[in-house]
């Protein structure tokens, strides 16, 4: 329950100070204003909030400035008067004024008064805008998202001067209190989006959010499933790109990633340099990259099937060299492949928590050292080691990492099921996955869009998917924007004017 | 939201309308079990198509005059009681039926240890589709799945009949194909042609279909166009079954020249070389016919027991059940897979006569050059001599530890 302020001072204080207790990075002080000696209670975090304002300005505005204050509503004149900011609030519930201390503002209780002054004064430590290190764009913005929630609404604000663009703000998480900000469009959201998006995070409690990924985890439509059902982003320019085509941008405190809904599988394929190369170029990475996925999901299983059950489909050449290369191999086919897999996976997680320019070494010694040592003591073919490097070269294709991830994933399934049963297990592992994908919908979009339920779909719906069209040819926006509203080009000239 | 549930585009209905077809075509491999003359075949199967279509086409105008007239929208409506239990009497016996048709497909075609289990498996997989999901995703599916079916299909097929003509083989393939016994019988076309439409049916009724269908327009109808194409892929679909299988001869071992076809697979003969190809957009397509077939069983089940409200569980159980019977094939062991290494090519071969009967020489490709080890056949040639050639590969087979391999060998 929330308790209220009372006018008697000396009770907040020990209401506030027993909360408090054993918080020793509380600052909590009792000091007197004016003439009158009116009775003030200051309490703010340490190492939170901004030093030169509150101590240099606020505190000594409310100590030296103010001289004579009326006998009643001295809070008042002091929130009219004295207060050397136009960020401030009342508050009346004590846990509120703690909830706001805690995210690093100072709160004021006065002698007398029933509510308590917040004034705006956090300053968290954190790091500056850097440059993006997972979305990395050649030709566009190199400003990536902070764990600062203020700051990476700015950056998104900053993109968008505009007043349909909203911000509903909001704490998730009983312990943590985390900001979450739901920003959106007004007039290009999908209203039934919406709305599902606020009931989803209202039907869970838990104790902390950490990450966005939390949040991601808990209103997502099918947990079970590999595929992300979420965009995730880094890069503030994709974000306003989103919301643009009246999708949804989830920012969370403390993460650097920002949350895209709803989002589907074309959505994974898209770089923010396809919108900055020109189209010819764009589309040609495009291609390849869907190209490079399905690399990166069949070529291991596919070289099982061939090369173990299915070798009269291999041209003569093939089939010879494979089983040349095979010579004096321990291993099955199926057990090389997979051992030699996840050798690389073990090297890419050692990467990635190495430091940089150990990381580095370690693909050296991991793929040239390791691997031709490999290959010269017959432990493994020389064949499945241009595979797994081909295979790993085409998942990094895939811009998103929890989506290449996926792919990841069943990628394994796909090679069990090829070691099983050639092409007929590969077949039927393929069709349960693409069944999955069939039904799965991210906030009632099916995830397939628009290479399924195309007709469902607006027009528009092929400018920006598989390719994109050149950008004078991008009339509409997708099929993530409000009825009415898909119109995103219009032409002055005449001819043009669609 | 977008996508409505349980009803289906026109788009959709379309490619549900032309995989059906495509599986229909895999009837026309029960030809092996039967030994149709091929022109007998492929007039049953014009006759299924007629068949379907006209009943389709015939079907959708009465219940467009039925909307019509009476006002009422058939969709959403509960059938009568009859037609349901008629529909299960139907289904359930075709089921069965067709699950032991996959498994002969497979088992024919493919050499597994575990034969029933394929098409079990197969028919889980369609069952949570069917159960699990409803009409809407069998929608979804089929319209991914006509353009991974059958554009591969179609290129596969031009590619092979560019194969065989740039071969110069295809004479003898066709001839090879068509040479069998026993002329045109009328009584075997009516009973292919009408039990291939059976089997489309047996994958969705056009009620079932007009009661998905969603269009903007209002327009309830499959597009024109899948009419025609559903056609054609049937034609493919049954000409490709007489050139891979039809010649009586080699199930038979009537006509050795046929025997050695089948073993060699030469380069020309692009059928047997790329056949596992087409098996696999064969189960592709399977996979929605049996989808469909269980969805109605289901939707059927449901509507007789009054438990119209989907189970969200049902789903949950049947995956646990799938991933049963996945691991149950796990721990049958390994099966057809032999390793690359353990692989005999043939290079190629001799066929000579004399008074000691059939002299059989076998080259072999010289590994140990590719290696530099003491890979490969010790000595390049072998010369075996054999009542019959099938005697002489048994005792080539019994000289080696490795499987004899006829897939390579060119044949000019």
């Amino acid at each position: 329950m929330n308790r209220e302020i009372v006018p008697d001072l000396d009770e907040n204080i020990a209401y506030i100070e027993k909360r408090f207790e054993g918080c020793a990075d509380a600052v909590m002080r009792r000091l007197w204003m004016g003439s009158e000696k009116l009775e003030i209670y200051v309490i703010y975090m340490d190492s939170m909030y901004d030093r030169d304002f509150v101590d240099g300005v606020l505190l000594k505005s409310l100590l030296f400035d103010v001289t004579q204050l009326p006998k009643q509503h001295a809070g008042q004149t002091i929130f009219n008067k004295y207060l050397a900011t136009a960020d401030v609030k009342e508050i009346s519930g004590m846990d509120d004024l703690i909830d706001e201390v805690l995210k690093g503002n100072t709160g004021i209780l006065a002698a007398g008064m029933t509510k308590a002054i917040v004034v705006s004064s956090k300053e968290l430590p954190g790091r500056g805008v850097t440059e993006a290190e997972t979305e990395v764009s050649v030709r566009g913005s190199k400003e990536s998202f902070t764990e600062s929630f203020r700051t990476n609404t700015v950056l998104i604000r900053r993109r968008i001067r505009d007043t349909r663009l909203k911000s509903k703000q909001m704490t998730i998480g009983v312990r943590s209190k985390t900001d979450v900000a739901l920003m959106y469009m007004e007039d290009l959201v999908r209203p039934s989006v919406l709305k599902e998006v606020l009931r989803r995070l209202e039907r869970f409690k838990i104790d902390a959010i950490l990450d966005s990924s939390y949040l991601e985890a808990l209103t997502e439509d099918e947990w079970y499933s590999p595929f992300p059902q979420y965009q995730s982003t880094e890069r503030p320019d994709k974000a306003a790109s989103a919301l643009l085509e009246g999708r949804i941008v989830m920012v969370v405190d403390n993460s650097p990633m920002v949350l895209i809904l709803p989002a589907v599988f074309a959505c994974f394929f898209q770089a923010s340099d396809d919108y900055y190369d020109r189209w010819d170029a764009a589309n040609f990475v495009r291609i390849l990259r869907y190209a490079a996925a399905l690399a990166a999901v069949l070529l291991p299983g596919f070289y099982i099937a061939l090369a173990g059950f299915h070798p009269e489909a291999l041209p003569l050449s093939f089939a010879l060299s494979f089983a040349a290369s095979r010579e004096g191999v321990p291993f099955t086919l199926p057990v090389e492949v997979i051992v030699m897999e996840l050798a690389f996976e073990l090297l890419r997680e050692a990467g990635i928590r190495l430091p940089g320019p150990m990381g580095s070494t370690l693909g050296i010694v991991g793929g040239l050292i390791i691997g031709q040592a490999a290959v010269d003591a017959h432990i493994v073919s020389p064949v499945v080691v241009i595979l797994v490097a081909l295979t790993a070269l085409s998942a990094f294709t895939i811009p998103n990492e929890l989506f290449a991830s996926a792919f990841r994933m069943v990628k394994f399934y796909l090679i069990i099921a090829a070691s099983l049963g050639g092409f007929v297990g590969l077949t039927a592992a393929v069709l349960t996955v693409m069944l999955h994908l069939s039904g799965l919908k991210s906030f009632g979009v099916p995830y397939m869009m628009p290479f399924v339920s195309a007709e469902m779909a607006p027009d528009g719906k092929w400018q920006d998917s598989l390719w994109r069209m050149p950008m004078s040819r991008m009339y509409e926006r997708p099929y993530f924007t409000k009825k009415g509203h898909r119109r995103r080009l219009r032409k002055e000239t005449k001819h043009d004017i669609r | 939201m977008i996508s409505d549930n349980q009803m289906i585009s026109r788009r959709q209905a379309s490619w549900i309308f032309v995989l059906n077809m495509l599986a229909a075509g895999l009837f026309s491999l029960t030809s092996v079990k039967t030994q149709v003359s091929s022109v007998t075949l492929l007039f049953g199967s014009l006759l299924t198509i007629l068949v379907v279509i006209v009943y389709y086409m015939a079907s959708f105008r009465v219940f467009e005059y039925y909307e019509k007239s009476t006002g009422r929208s058939l969709s959403g409506r509960k059938l009568p009681a009859a037609i349901l239990w008629l529909c299960l009497a139907l289904y359930f016996p075709g089921l069965i039926w067709a699950m032991d048709f996959f498994h002969h497909v497979i088992d024919d075609r493919i050499p597994t240890a575990y034969g029933w289990m394929v098409p079990v498996l197969f028919l889980m997989a369609a069952l949570i589709d069917g159960a699990g999901k409803g009409i809407e995703v069998r929608g979804r599916m089929a319209e991914l799945m006509g353009w991974f079916v059958c554009v591969p299909f179609i290129i596969l097929f031009a590619f092979g009949l560019w194969q065989a003509v740039k071969g110069g083989n295809w004479i003898q393939l066709w001839d090879e194909a068509v040479q069998q016994k026993g002329d045109m019988d009328v009584f075997v076309i009516l009973k292919i042609g009408f039990a291939g439409a059976a089997f489309f049916l047996l994958g969705d009724q056009p009620l079932f279909l007009w009661q998905s269908i969603r269009n903007r327009t209002g327009k309830k109808r499959i597009h024109s166009a899948a009419y025609w194409s559903a056609g054609i892929v049937l034609i493919l679909s049954v000409w490709l079954q007489i050139l891979l299988l039809s010649p009586e001869g080699i199930v038979r071992e009537q006509y050795p020249f046929g025997v050695i076809l089948q073993l060699i697979r030469f380069p020309g003969n692009f059928i047997s070389r790329y056949d596992i190809f087409f098996i696999m957009l064969w189960m592709m397509s399977y996979f929605i016919f049996a989808g469909g077939m269980l969805l109605q069983i289901v939707e059927s089940i449901q509507l007789l027991t009054g438990t119209e409200k989907r189970d969200k569980t049902t789903g949950k159980k049947l995956a646990l059940l799938f991933g049963m019977l996945t691991i149950a094939i796990l721990l049958c062991g390994c099966y057809a897979e032999r390793e690359p290494q353990n692989r005999n090519y043939i290079m190629c071969m001799g066929i000579d006569c004399d008074e000691k009967g059939w002299k059989i020489s076998y080259g072999f490709p010289d590994l140990g050059a590719l290696t530099g080890t003491d890979a490969g056949e010790p000595e390049p040639v072998r010369v075996i001599y054999a009542p019959t050639i099938r005697k002489a590969a048994e005792k080539l087979d019994a000289s080696s530890d490795k499987t004899t391999d006829y897939s390579q060998m060119p044949v000019s």
